[in-house]
């Protein structure tokens, strides 16, 4: 037997069975006019960015990047490969894609890639890949996260004459 | 691999670094949303596919990564049905103390009130809690006087989808139950199996 029973069957329970009428009735107002209570307080509520749209997730992501982390792979003149990786971070995330990738990620990968060109042991004929990870910094546990933002590009040889 | 920069030799022997003028990152396919204190996630994604992400609902999928953020696939996250895409999100977070619900778009929606069904026997009364959200803490409480209440155990909405999850009934003596109220209350605590 429930609440959703017909009017006939509830004009029946009404007349055969007082007690339970009055049961009912006590659980019905209960639901209705008590219907959830809320158990303790509830503090600090997040408010999750607005997502929905690729422009609103690129958004989020964008000014949320707070540590970049750069990675090289290479060879060596004599034929192994080499690998050269930098980080930089900010407690502040970027205010728009262009910040992120023109002035902070270009000017690290222009200093690092100014180093291999210098140095002497690279075989620059093979050509080098770039991989860069933006991501977050869990602040309260130090934990890098990279997986808003990345690249993952190679970069070949051209020879002027 | 995106197209390729070059880096060039000069005739003097050196080597300049590539133009980036054209640099630009790109999302990942995951994005990750870091939430201080998360303690549990549930992802419910409707529409073009159904999934749930929920480790009460199938283990091992968790939303939460090894870093303690909630992760979206990026196709999910972009392409809200609310927003007019193929998508419908229901996004279920327990932080700190608090239980909250977010939409594809990243609103909070209101959660799903409970709502208490009666039967009987001839000798118990059996009512059974339904509604609520899957991972929400609730008491069944009683009182014969409406104004002293007694808590029931704790219990967490079932983490199966609606349709396939069996409301849980508690069974009281009658003889009792008819002359008491019954309600259910929130708890906040962390959802557990």
């Amino acid at each position: 037997m429930d609440w959703k029973r017909s009017k006939s069957s509830w004009e029946n329970q009404m007349r055969f069975a007082a007690p339970i009428k009055f049961f009912q009735a006590c659980c019905i107002a209960a639901a209705i006019l008590f219907g959830t209570m809320r158990a303790g307080a509830q503090t600090n509520a997040f408010a999750f960015p607005a997502i929905g749209t690729y422009s609103n997730v690129l958004n989020y992501a964008v000014s949320n990047v707070t540590v970049v982390v750069f990675y090289v792979w290479a060879y060596n003149t004599n034929g192994t490969q080499n690998f050269f990786g930098t980080s930089s971070s900010s407690s502040t995330g970027p205010t728009n894609k262009y910040q992120l990738d023109q002035l902070i990620i270009v000017p690290g990968l222009e200093y690092l890639l100014g180093g291999i060109c210098t140095n002497a042991s690279i075989d620059k004929s093979r050509g080098i890949i770039v991989d860069v990870l933006c991501g977050i910094v869990n602040q309260t546990i130090g934990v890098e996260t990279y997986a808003l933002l990345y690249s993952d590009d190679t970069v070949q040889l051209v020879e002027k004459s | 691999m995106t197209t390729p920069f070059s880096w060039s030799k000069n005739p003097d022997g050196t080597y300049s670094v590539p133009d980036f003028s054209n640099y630009s990152t790109k999302l990942t396919g995951t994005i990750p949303f870091y939430i201080p204190n998360l303690k549990w996630a549930r992802v419910e994604v409707s529409g073009a596919t159904n999934a749930v992400e929920d480790t009460f609902y199938n283990p091992p999928s968790n939303p939460i990564d090894s870093t303690g953020c909630l992760d979206l696939p990026l196709a999910y996250a972009t392409n809200s049905a609310s927003s007019g895409g193929s998508y419908g999100l229901k996004i279920t977070l327990f932080d700190n103390n608090t239980f909250q619900i977010f939409d594809g778009d990243g609103n909070q929606i209101p959660e799903t009130p409970f709502v208490l069904e009666m039967a009987k026997d001839s000798n118990n009364a059996y009512i059974t809690v339904n509604g609520g959200d899957s991972g929400r803490g609730y008491m069944l409480q009683s009182s014969s006087d409406m104004k002293n209440w007694t808590n029931g155990a704790v219990q967490f909405v079932s983490p199966l989808p609606e349709a396939a999850a069996v409301p849980p009934t508690f069974s009281w003596p009658l003889a009792s139950a008819n002359q008491m109220f019954f309600r259910t209350a929130t708890t906040n605590t962390v959802p557990t199996d």
